[in-house]
């Protein structure tokens, strides 16, 4: 110590003690410089979390949906009616658009909800798939097919063939309330060509067709017949009504075709199972899909979204 | 005889004196603008942090929104620093009902120095917080059950 005490050895401090206040004061400078520098630099980031893909994807979603359904409930295939096409169709659309997200990265997942219980059910579509009587699947010939239709999307009966009658049999008729159709050859021989009669409570009408224009296809919603000669097209008058309580077929087994309905009545379930993948030969039904609920998941590392989304047919995507 | 010295004396005790008045001016003059350009970065910080989290908040409203009343949860996460300028601050959130919609004050503070930054952001949803929060990341959720942003320390 008695050498720090030496005359002249403390003339330092104050250039010291300036050097560490200058050296402090700088300190603070670049503190500060760096908080400016931050801040300028989090200003001029995107202020968006992500938000606005994880509506957009929403959106898509219930777009595609959308459309899907529509698709679906058009041009359904037989082996794949309009609410398993929609499931797989899902499924698709999921696929999709999670690869397109996760090249973002984000983790995209749409899914149906309750594991596909919520595809809810809509109108009937009633179809037979092979050519055969117009009998039901206990083999009746008199039988009722809807009930309580109130619109018809679609109704086209092809017939194939018609028997000829035996003594006083009946023809094969279609019934829609107070409206029917009968199909008969018109003498004692397959071939003496088919008679179309039409009628109602107050009007019949007779068409006259050979046997060579045959099949027949009876469009019972754009009202008119056409057969294999693509000229012969004549429109059905007395029309069959669009609204009607019971639709069914008399005496099925003396024609041989098939038929679509598409509607919003109730299948008669004693004489038409639900299509329930089977390769069957029988008159069976299945439905349109009406509304879909769906879990939409989107994901960042800044975001976390999951909600729930109804898509019903005809919204508009 | 005895005073032959007293020049050097006075010089060394003047230049002393002047040396330490100049150092003096200096270190008032620095510790003066360090304060207001400190005080002006926490300033310039607080604001650029409101916005930040005003946006997320808006961000976590649409998203609520987008659901439609239906089910649906969304979380946020609000990346903000624990302090500006090295000095901790601390946020304040308040919901003011207007109408049908509604607005969050968001109030970011620091005590020393005293420096607060305000802002406003729009919200459908009703914006619920902790009386104060901490400066640091924040989440703010929404859930079906609440029906309400809720801002907590992540």
């Amino acid at each position: 110590m008695a050498a720090l005490n030496r005359p002249g050895t403390d003339r330092g401090q104050l250039i010291l003690v300036t050097g560490l206040t200058i050296a402090v004061i700088l300190v603070a400078l670049v503190v500060l410089l760096n908080t400016v520098i931050y801040t300028e630099n989090l200003a001029t980031r995107g202020v968006d979390a992500g938000g606005g893909d994880a509506i957009e994807y929403r959106a898509t979603v219930v777009g595609s949906v959308s459309e899907l359904i529509a698709e679906e409930n058009a041009h359904y295939d037989e082996e794949e009616p309009p609410v398993d096409g929609v499931e797989t169709g899902i499924e698709t659309i999921d696929e999709t658009l999670s690869e397109r997200h996760l090249t973002r990265g984000a983790v995209a997942e749409t899914r149906v909800k309750d594991g596909g219980n919520s595809v809810t059910n809509g109108s009937a579509i009633i179809w037979q798939t092979d050519d055969r009587g117009f009998i039901n699947n206990e083999e009746t010939d008199n039988w009722t097919v809807a009930t309580d239709v109130t619109d018809t999307e679609r109704f086209v009966l092809t017939v194939d063939s018609v028997n000829p009658a035996a003594g006083n049999e009946e023809p094969f008729r279609l019934v829609m309330d107070d409206w029917s159709m009968e199909i008969e050859v018109a003498g004692e021989n397959e071939t003496d060509g088919v008679n179309v009669t039409i009628k109602n409570a107050s009007t019949t009408a007779i068409y006259e067709y050979g046997t060579d224009e045959m099949p027949l296809e009876v469009d019972l919603v754009d009202g008119t017949i056409e057969s294999s000669d693509p000229t012969e097209l004549r429109t059905i008058d007395p029309v069959p009504p669009s609204s009607v309580s019971q639709i069914g077929y008399e005496n099925g087994d003396r024609a041989t075709g098939t038929f679509e309905l598409r509607s919003d009545g109730t299948p008669d379930g004693t004489n038409l199972t639900e299509y329930d993948g089977r390769d069957g030969s029988d008159p069976y039904y299945t439905h349109t899909v009406e509304r879909v609920d769906l879990v939409i998941h989107y994901e960042t590392t800044e975001l976390r979204y999951t909600t729930e989304a109804t898509v019903e047919a005809g919204e508009s995507a | 005889m005895s005073d032959r010295a007293v020049s050097v004396t006075v010089n060394y005790v003047m230049t002393i004196t002047i040396t330490a008045i100049l150092l003096s001016g200096l270190f008032i003059a620095s510790g003066s603008l360090i304060q207001s350009q400190s005080e002006r970065a926490i300033q310039d910080e607080l604001d650029v942090l409101g916005e930040r989290l005003a946006a997320d908040l808006s961000t976590a409203d649409r998203l609520a929104e987008s659901a439609d009343g239906g089910a649906a949860h969304a979380r946020v996460s609000t990346e903000l620093p624990r302090q500006v300028a090295g000095t901790a601050y601390s946020i304040e959130i308040t919901w003011i009902e207007n109408g049908e919609n509604g607005y969050a004050e968001l109030t970011l503070r620091t005590s020393d120095p005293e420096v607060e930054s305000a802002t406003r952001v729009v919200t459908t949803t009703e914006v619920t917080a902790a009386s104060k929060l901490s400066g640091g990341d924040l989440l703010i959720e929404f859930t079906a059950e609440n029906q309400r942003l809720e801002v907590t320390t992540a």
